[in-house]
């Protein structure tokens, strides 16, 4: 067998080394179309589109592509980037046959340096080629008729919508169903949405919204429910909420306000997750769980004093009460996904403060770079974090605020962990995955006690972030007074991305 | 031959499977070629499956659209798959090493040839590979590697230079890896 093999590999060579041009065009042109329009689909449509330029022949697959995927953020173009990118999707539109389109993904985000509107006429145009799966994040121009041509489509089964200020219902057909940003006009909203039958998958993220449970729930497919930013109000005092979704296996809360609530009670017979994160009065509310299926609960907040937490002994668990005490029981495989999938939670909202258990927890996790290579948190203005001045720790955070495009004010405070002694060299050479932090204008760092790490992290703050205005900087109060000073002037000789960055010592 | 049973009753000592194990077949290529392959590993190809089954199999089963070389290769590949013991994890990571020194000509012979004969998995395999290859590389990558000429009007072509500038910018480096 391997003689033979590496007889005809040479005479192939040569073969192709007379007609390379030829030969080329050829079995380009030999290959039946469906591979190559399966070869385009599994680039990005940016990819794609460089790879169609070369020849007609593959321009013509790029006519019938069935994925059309575009991210503003990937998009390459220096100069006129808003221009360029609004030229590119018009023309691939105009340019595709009459092939169905199975995905149309517009990411135009984040909102606050994307001129570019979603025009009306791409999502008419994926409606009439038959889109399956439409996702619409940014502003939107036209949306009179937006509500009634998507919902009156037919073949979609996946719809992810994150659009200011619009206003909707949704068809009957939806399978999974995604909302994020503000919303108007709710006043049939929760009746449309809890009346969906065909529902699997639900995710309502929006801001101010006051969802009142109407009384006819037909969810009968639901699985997954996740809720964030919202008002969540009692209807009868201590009756159950979730009693009415009977296939429900997944149910996670973030920032919803349960201030009206006293018991907050959920019996399912099939939910086997439950995660309940940062709800503003959830510290106040009696708990009462009749899960004997869970597998994995979730709580991120103040425990308040008498709980009803009847969790199965085996299921997985994570308690964070208050900044400083964090528990859990279960595989550290499982604590690894469950702390990754808690920090997108926690990461998706604007303010965001978290005591030290969340860094320390997320250094444990293996090949964490990689596992939110894909992760961008647009939405994260302000945030508060605690950690001990140790290596890990420190990369682990800039990690974090590089994937955070419009961080804008970061407040970073050192703890010195009790009973450890830290380590005082702590290097960090390999910053992998980290990039620069573009939206930091303005850095606090508390209780600076000085050891290498630390020292460092202050550093590479500087030099990766070019519009900081100001870093103000504590100094631990146990240093003495020439520790201080020198401290204070090995900071003042770092290099700054931003000259005009003032630097405040306290 | 007779039609094979289809729903055999005891799964782990299928006489049918034992058969096909022994039995050989040979496959002849495009340039007269011959390669003999056991009937077990040549079935994983549906085509072949087929044309057993259909009884053509009386000696050799010629495959006109496939030169010697690819077959070759593809019979290395489906050896592999049929092999005893052999788990997925070891499949895969053999998925991995057989298409990474592969040029982009031969990727696209195989992949021609997994899709005349119908092997699902190899084409999937080297269609991911192709894609790979193709990530974040410049127009003029993609007319060298497949040695291609603009068949675009100069005009087309500067029109599409001006629209578009950033497909030829900021890419990798020409250097095929």
């Amino acid at each position: 067998m391997v003689r033979i093999i590496e007889g005809e590999s040479s005479s192939s060579n040569r073969r192709r080394r007379r007609r390379p041009i030829d030969r080329g065009a050829e079995r380009l042109s030999t290959m039946p179309q469906h591979i190559l329009i399966e070869i385009l689909s599994r680039l990005s449509t940016l990819d794609a589109a460089r790879v169609s330029f070369g020849s007609r022949i593959w321009m013509t697959t790029w006519r019938s592509l069935p994925n059309l995927i575009f991210y503003y953020s990937q998009f390459p173009a220096k100069v006129n980037k808003a221009h360029s990118f609004l030229r590119f999707v018009n023309w691939t539109i105009a340019h595709h046959d009459d092939s169905n389109v199975k995905i149309l993904e517009l990411r135009l985000g984040p909102m606050s340096y994307c001129e570019v509107l979603i025009n009306y006429q791409w999502v008419e145009f994926a409606i009439q080629h038959s889109v399956q799966k439409l996702v619409l994040h940014g502003r939107i121009c036209g949306t009179q008729n937006l509500a009634y041509s998507i919902f009156s489509c037919r073949s979609l089964v996946k719809l992810e919508l994150a659009l200011h200020e619009l206003a909707l219902s949704w068809p009957e057909t939806i399978e999974k169903l995604v909302l994020h940003g503000r919303i108007c006009g709710t006043q049939n909203l929760a009746y449309s949405i809890f009346s969906c039958r065909s529902l699997v998958k639900l995710e309502l993220a929006l801001h101010e919204l006051a969802l009142s449970w109407p009384e006819t729930i037909e969810l009968p497919n639901l699985r997954k429910l996740k809720l964030k930013f919202l008002l969540l109000s009692e209807m009868i005092p201590s009756q159950d909420l979730f009693s009415k979704f009977p296939a429900l296996e997944k149910l996670s809360m973030f920032f919803c306000n349960v201030t009206s609530f006293n018991i907050f009670s959920i019996s399912s017979s099939r939910l086997t997750q439950f995660t309940m994160s940062n709800c503003p009065g959830m510290e106040n509310c009696l708990i009462r769980l009749q899960t004997p299926s869970l597998s994995k609960f979730v709580y991120v907040g103040c425990v308040p004093r008498e709980n009803v937490l009847q969790v199965p002994p085996c299921a997985f668990q994570l308690v964070v009460d208050g900044d400083d005490s964090c528990t859990w029981t279960g595989s550290q495989n499982e604590l690894s996904r469950t702390i990754v999938k808690l920090t997108r939670g926690l990461f998706g909202t604007r303010y965001m403060s978290a005591g030290r258990w969340l860094i320390q927890y997320l250094s444990m996790v293996p090949e964490l770079p990689r596992r939110l290579a894909s992760d961008r948190f647009n939405y994260l203005v302000m945030l508060t974090i605690s950690l001990w001045p140790v290596a890990r720790h420190v990369k682990t955070l800039m990690l974090l605020v590089s994937k955070c495009p419009i961080l804008s004010v970061l407040s970073i405070s050192f703890e010195t962990p009790q009973g450890r002694v830290v380590n005082r060299g702590g290097y960090i050479e390999d910053y992998e995955g980290v990039g620069v932090f573009g939206g930091l204008t303005d850095i606090t760092i508390k209780n600076l006690g000085g050891n290498g790490t630390e020292m460092m992290l202050a550093r590479h703050l500087l030099a990766r972030s070019p519009h900081l205005h100001k870093m103000k900087i504590e100094m631990n109060p146990h240093l003495d007074d020439v520790d201080v000073d020198l401290k204070i002037h090995q900071i003042l000789e770092c290099w700054k991305a931003s000259p005009d960055a003032n630097l405040m010592f306290d | 031959m007779a039609r094979k049973n289809r729903n055999p009753v005891g799964k782990n000592v299928d006489p049918e499977a034992q058969k096909k194990k022994t039995r050989t077949l040979t496959l002849k290529s495009s340039d007269g070629q011959e390669f003999s392959i056991s009937e077990s590993a040549a079935v994983l190809s549906i085509a072949i499956e087929n044309m057993v089954e259909d009884d053509c199999a009386g000696g050799v089963i010629p495959l006109p659209l496939v030169d010697g070389g690819t077959l070759a290769r593809v019979i290395t590949y489906l050896n592999k798959h049929a092999e005893d013991g052999a788990s997925d994890e070891e499949k895969r990571k053999f998925d991995e090493e057989f298409v990474s020194g592969m040029e982009m000509g031969v990727l696209f012979d195989v992949v021609l040839a997994a899709n005349y004969l119908d092997i699902r998995g190899l084409l999937r395999e080297v269609r991911r590979r192709i894609a790979d290859r193709m990530k974040n590389k410049s127009v003029e990558w993609v007319r060298k590697t497949f040695h291609i000429e603009s068949d675009f009007t100069p005009e087309e072509e500067e029109q599409m230079k001006k629209e578009f500038a950033w497909a030829w910018e900021g890419v990798d480096s020409d250097v095929d890896d």
